[in-house]
């Protein structure tokens, strides 16, 4: 299959993406690994038919009440699901990718074609959630906000009917209200941010009315549910036996260290969350540049002000760049594809201007509120000391915290010979969830800058393909450097 | 499970149970009170949905002849037959 543009994940980013190449004449496909467009942030209901009234399940889930969660993307997005320009690859997954003749190959599994020739790439590939660890986290139960997020909007499943919320972010609140919104008990909202780090952002969040108005709504949101929201409160520990059944909090100061007493609160679910970290299997294994975050670990695709890469043709947009939220992504989408369409010959300069003067103006604003996120919600130490020896850290492969800190201490040069050494990063998920906890646990025991550590992400493979897949593969590269390390 | 709208029928670890046409596995083993379905391979701990969205692949689960199915990403389908998974396979490119 031989296409114009691809754009790989179907969120804000990827749609406006899309819909700014077609409209400029360009024929496009748009993969995503899940059923439906949207990505996280406007995920829709899988479901045929609402299923409403009280739940009568069992102990764990429960029906969702209320209105109707996953209302989809905004109309002016999903204008890309009917474009005659635009072929929708939906529950497609890109596990590999490289250049080929002029452009590029992107491999595929889940759709009808295994291999897909395009002459330019847009990468949207967005951001997967950080998870900070703590003795119990690996208890059934305790799921990241994200995954509380996508089963009530997608499944209109409650994950338990006594939801505690913890962590640090701004995801905490739309979670927490969305689940009293639809008929959970929600055991309160742990911020472990300060208060009077968040203080020190009133001056720059009132820049932003918009952004206010939503945090007042879901102030009210939490409000009518009765839940209490607090700052400076770290969730320190979940407890249960086969599940989880009770969660300890502890009041922390602004590094996150325990500066007073501890609750513990009865719960049958915890959904979690200390931020977000960029995917970027797809740009890596199309050539293009990234730089490691000062004080965060994670790392964000370089491109220049027409969303352009390193790689000549391939070009990247939302999470990707940097964690913004849907409006950043959209804006730099639309650039995104515009660009990829000028490449491409589609549009000349003017009209390449014309069309994303208007994203160009508003990008900076979208990228300050962006930096004032990271600002606000920092990373801090504190959750170290709480960790056990006994703590799981990397959980596909179950290595502990006593094993990762006694590699540490046989003092290696980085996290690929931490890898080596405890097996962190080579189970099923590669490093997707454990990579970026290493790598900052790492940085601060030992004291080296996060860049110095390099990371776990190198990863061959996207996602998890049979070795079938690996032997047809025809692009003229052997499949076993690769596989081995799956 | 009350609820409006059709269902699916299906069996875990040998007991019918039933969803919302729709529902993943994920989905539909949670609505049933069933939180864990995986048995980690070196300390034996329990294991269900964590990510939600397909990449952290804890929540991996066995359905008819597939083994290790992503549980939060593949919907239930009338008479699966789906049993704890104990990783002993790789994931299927499901």
């Amino acid at each position: 299959m031989r296409t114009d543009v691809a754009v790989v994940g179907a969120g804000p980013a990827g749609m406006a993406a899309a819909l700014a190449a077609a409209d400029a004449g360009c024929q496009v496909v748009l993969f995503d690994s899940a059923p439906q467009v949207g990505g996280q942030i406007y995920r829709q209901s899988q479901r045929p038919a609402p299923g409403s009234g009280p739940g009568a399940g069992g102990a764990g889930g429960a029906r969702a009440g209320g209105a109707r969660a996953g209302g989809g993307p905004p109309e002016r997005l999903r204008r890309a699901a009917a474009h005659s320009g635009i072929t929708l690859a939906l529950g497609v997954s890109v596990w590999h990718a490289g250049p080929a003749g002029s452009g590029f190959r992107l491999h595929a599994v889940g759709g009808r074609a295994d291999t897909i020739d395009a002459a330019a790439v847009v990468v949207a590939t967005g951001a997967s959630e950080l998870v900070l660890p703590f003795p119990g986290w690996t208890l059934p139960g305790v799921v990241t906000a994200g995954a509380a997020q996508a089963m009530l909007k997608a499944q209109q499943t409650l994950i338990g009917r006594r939801i505690l919320v913890a962590g640090t972010g701004p995801l905490l609140l739309p979670v927490a209200a969305g689940l009293a919104g639809h008929g959970a008990r929600v055991a309160g909202v742990y911020e472990a941010a300060g208060i009077a780090t968040m203080l020190s952002g009133l001056p720059a969040i009132a820049r932003h009315p918009g952004k206010l108005a939503e945090a007042a709504g879901y102030a009210a949101a939490l409000a009518r549910g009765r839940v209490r929201a607090r700052s400076g409160w770290a969730l320190a520990e979940c407890r249960g036996r086969g599940r989880v059944e009770e969660a300890v909090l502890t009041r922390v100061d602004r590094d996150w260290r325990a500066s007073g007493p501890s609750r513990v609160v009865p719960v049958d679910a915890v959904a979690v969350s200390h931020g977000f970290v960029p995917v970027l299997d797809l740009s890596r294994a199309l050539g293009c540049r990234d730089e490691q975050l000062p004080d965060y670990p994670a790392a964000t695709v370089v491109v220049d002000t027409d969303q352009a890469t390193s790689t000549p043709g391939v070009f990247a947009c939302g999470e990707a760049t940097g964690v913004g939220g849907a409006a950043k992504a959209e804006l730099e989408g639309a650039v995104a594809g515009a660009a990829a369409a000028r490449r491409l010959g589609r549009l000349d300069e003017a009209g390449f201007r014309a069309r994303t003067s208007g994203a160009a103006a508003r990008i900076g604003r979208a990228r300050d509120f962006a930096a004032l996120l990271a600002r606000l919600y920092p990373l801090a130490d504190g959750w170290l000391p709480r960790v056990r020896p006994d703590t799981v850290v990397c959980r596909c492969e179950d290595v502990t915290w006593e094993e990762l800190t006694g590699a540490l201490s046989a003092g290696p040069s980085d996290l690929r010979s931490i890898k080596g050494l405890t097996r962190c990063g080579m189970g099923y998920c590669q490093g997707r969830v454990c990579g970026p906890v290493v790598q900052f646990a790492a940085a601060r025991l030992t004291g080296r800058p996060l860049d110095e550590l390099g990371d776990l992400h190198t990863r061959h493979i996207m996602t998890p393909v049979t070795l079938g897949h690996l032997a047809t593969a025809d692009d003229g590269e052997p499949g076993d450097p690769a596989g081995s390390e799956l | 499970m009350t609820g409006s709208g059709p269902t699916v029928s299906f069996r875990y670890d040998g007991t019918a149970l039933t969803a919302p046409a729709g529902s993943t596995i994920a989905a539909a083993l949670i609505g049933n009170g069933i939180l864990a379905w995986r048995t980690t391979r070196r300390l034996g701990e329990p294991r269900g949905l964590f990510c939600g969205i397909g990449y952290c692949q804890d929540c991996l689960v066995d359905v008819n002849a597939s083994t290790a199915v992503r549980a939060c990403q593949v919907p239930v389908r009338e008479d699966d037959d789906i049993r704890p998974s104990r990783s002993l396979g790789w994931p299927d490119a499901d």
